[in-house]
């Protein structure tokens, strides 16, 4: 799975990394328990900070996405591990994007196409 | 004569070698020629085939115009003129074969721009999840032990130049340094294809170290071979030949080989998703990219490494190396004065004293078993110090004596030999023979 970091965008760099994994597991190209790098080796291809992928990674950590262990590394959690409940966060996310579709002028039905579209890419 | 073509043969490879190292550059590997990525496509493009021809035809002139410029050269008479003009040859064989390069590049980038080749503004990243978490296999330290041993012993053998072999010793280290830490660990992303990223990099990963384990054991072997042949001059270049030839050929052909296989690994890559980083390097030739934190950077092909010019101790580190390039003809300026500065030979109350330019010999009066002056100079061959036309200075030996200390002009006599009481060997004289005369007379007065 190819991760793209973007340094022109607003979004941060522990963001973009965190979004793509969360993308990359959504849409099946990195499996449950596959072996993600070490947030050193990580770091060292991107040339990021260390600092910056253990952020992405605590974060992904701390949603379910992924599990770490001492000898094994991090690893992507099975998917019945996954996300025992949706974070508040993701839910008002998905609100606003919702409206700013209202706004675009998309009907309901358009909203929905569009959503099941993505879906279909997607996930599994 | 001898000296000139040792000095012109000491860089003269380097015209050829920059030749197929820049040529193979208008071969694609990784979706890259001369610098420049660009689609699949490209490969097949009437424009761009006539830009790499004229690209090669160009760095063929450069090369031979930079190689007949030597002949007239060799026929300077004086070695510290040679030797300007040497290093000013050396700049300019650094520089010109490049300008080819650098045009051809942006010539390629502007075909890129003209064609709707340009990919987004790259100031991106790409990384492969999967080939990220390979993990690294080092070779060992132990690997390079024996090397290092090797490169000791002359340390026991001979100790009076211990600094010389520690020095060697030293070179060996910095290939474990050189092969852990001037190498960035980044995955070779050429396009969506794991294998084939996960391929390439291991590719260049083992071929980084079997580069440096190969100038490790060639240094410590060349330690070894130098210290039991230093007696012999031509032994010893012979000995210094070899491993310039070994280190070169091996260094070179693991490059090629490497870049053979980058060729051939990815002959059908960039046909739909291609990475493409060519605005972080500039003119396809310096990284440039202040959002990547490493120093070391890994060259686009083959096996070498750069360093990131957006970091602001490369800038400092690489002003100081083109100031120090451009500071060598200095070194010929500063020879012409060591050339210019007649040998002086006097004695005080106390010792004989041998000066030439900033080195200055006293032997005391009082330490003098014997002095005798030659007419015919004795044939030596330095062991280490200075050895121009007009002055032979530091630690000489021949068969006769063995090592001793030399300060002489060589195109003057007599020749002034001291013996002194702790067996030591002193060969003295003056370029004014008069003087060296006269300091004889004075030393043996007392007789």
């Amino acid at each position: 799975m190819l991760l793209t970091l973007d340094f022109d965008s607003e979004v941060p760099i522990y963001q973009q990394i965190r979004n793509q994994i969360v993308v990359g597991i959504a849409g099946g190209r990195l499996s449950p328990g596959e072996r993600l790098p070490a947030t050193r080796a990580l770091a060292e291809d991107l040339g990021v900070n260390t600092m910056t992928v253990s952020k992405a990674y605590q974060l992904l950590r701390q949603e379910g996405y992924v599990a770490a262990d001492r000898r094994a590394g991090v690893m992507v959690r099975p998917r019945d591990a996954q996300v025992p409940v949706v974070p508040e966060e993701t839910v008002r996310g998905l609100r606003l994007r919702l409206c700013e579709l209202r706004l675009a002028g998309l009907s309901r039905e358009e909203i929905l196409r569009l959503c099941e579209k993505m879906c279909d890419e997607e996930v599994d | 004569m001898v000296g000139s073509l040792i000095l012109w043969g000491c860089i003269i490879w380097m015209v050829p070698l920059l030749y197929v190292l820049l040529r193979n550059e208008a071969k694609w590997k990784k979706n890259i020629v001369v610098g420049a990525t660009l689609p699949y496509e490209a490969r097949q493009d009437p424009e761009v085939e006539a830009v790499l021809r004229r690209y090669r035809r160009q760095l063929g002139w450069v090369s031979v115009l930079l190689l007949a410029v030597i002949v007239p050269c060799l026929f300077i008479p004086r070695f510290s003129a040679q030797f300007i003009l040497w290093s000013f040859w050396l700049l300019l064989a650094m520089v010109l074969p490049q300008i080819p390069f650098v045009r051809t590049n942006r010539a390629l980038r502007r075909i890129k721009e003209e064609r709707g080749w340009r990919r987004e503004p790259s100031v991106r990243t790409v990384s492969d999840l999967k080939a990220a978490a390979v993990p690294v296999k080092w070779l060992s330290p132990w690997w390079f032990l024996p090397p290092l041993v090797l490169s000791l012993i002359p340390m026991a053998l001979d100790r009076e130049l211990w600094v010389l072999w520690l020095m060697d010793a030293a070179l060996v280290v910095f290939c474990y340094v050189g092969y852990r830490w001037l190498f960035r660990l980044r995955a070779e992303v050429v396009d969506g294809n794991t294998e084939l990223t996960v391929a390439l990099t291991h590719l260049r990963r083992y071929n980084w170290g079997r580069t440096w384990l190969w100038i490790a054991w060639a240094t410590g072997f060349f330690n070894l071979g130098l210290c039991l042949t230093l007696e012999w001059f031509w032994a010893a270049m012979a000995v210094t030949l070899v491993y310039g030839v070994v280190v070169v050929v091996a260094a070179i052909g693991i490059e090629f080989r490497v870049r053979r296989a980058q060729e051939r690994l990815t002959a059908d890559s960039g046909k739909d998703f291609y990475v493409d980083e060519d605005d972080q390097w500039i003119w396809g030739m310096f990284y440039y990219n202040p959002h990547d934190k490493r120093l070391v950077v890994n060259n686009r092909t083959g096996i070498n490494t750069t360093f990131n010019m957006a970091r602001r101790g490369v800038r400092i580190f690489m002003g100081l190396t083109v100031l120090m390039l451009l500071a060598l003809p200095l070194v010929g300026v500063w020879l012409m004065h060591e050339e210019a500065i007649p040998v002086e030979l006097t004695v005080t109350e106390t010792a004989v004293v041998a000066r030439h330019s900033g080195t200055e010999y006293q032997v005391p009066l009082s330490d003098i078993e014997s002095a005798e002056l030659l007419t015919e100079r004795p044939a030596a061959s330095r062991v280490a110090g200075t050895a121009l036309e007009s002055v032979s200075k530091g630690r000489y030996k021949n068969d006769q004596w063995g090592r001793f200390t030399c300060c002489i002009d060589p195109r003057t006599g007599p020749w002034l030999l001291l013996r002194t009481a702790d067996g030591e060997i002193w060969l003295f004289n003056a370029t004014d023979s008069a003087a060296t005369e006269a300091v004889y007379q004075a030393i043996t007065a007392g007789d």
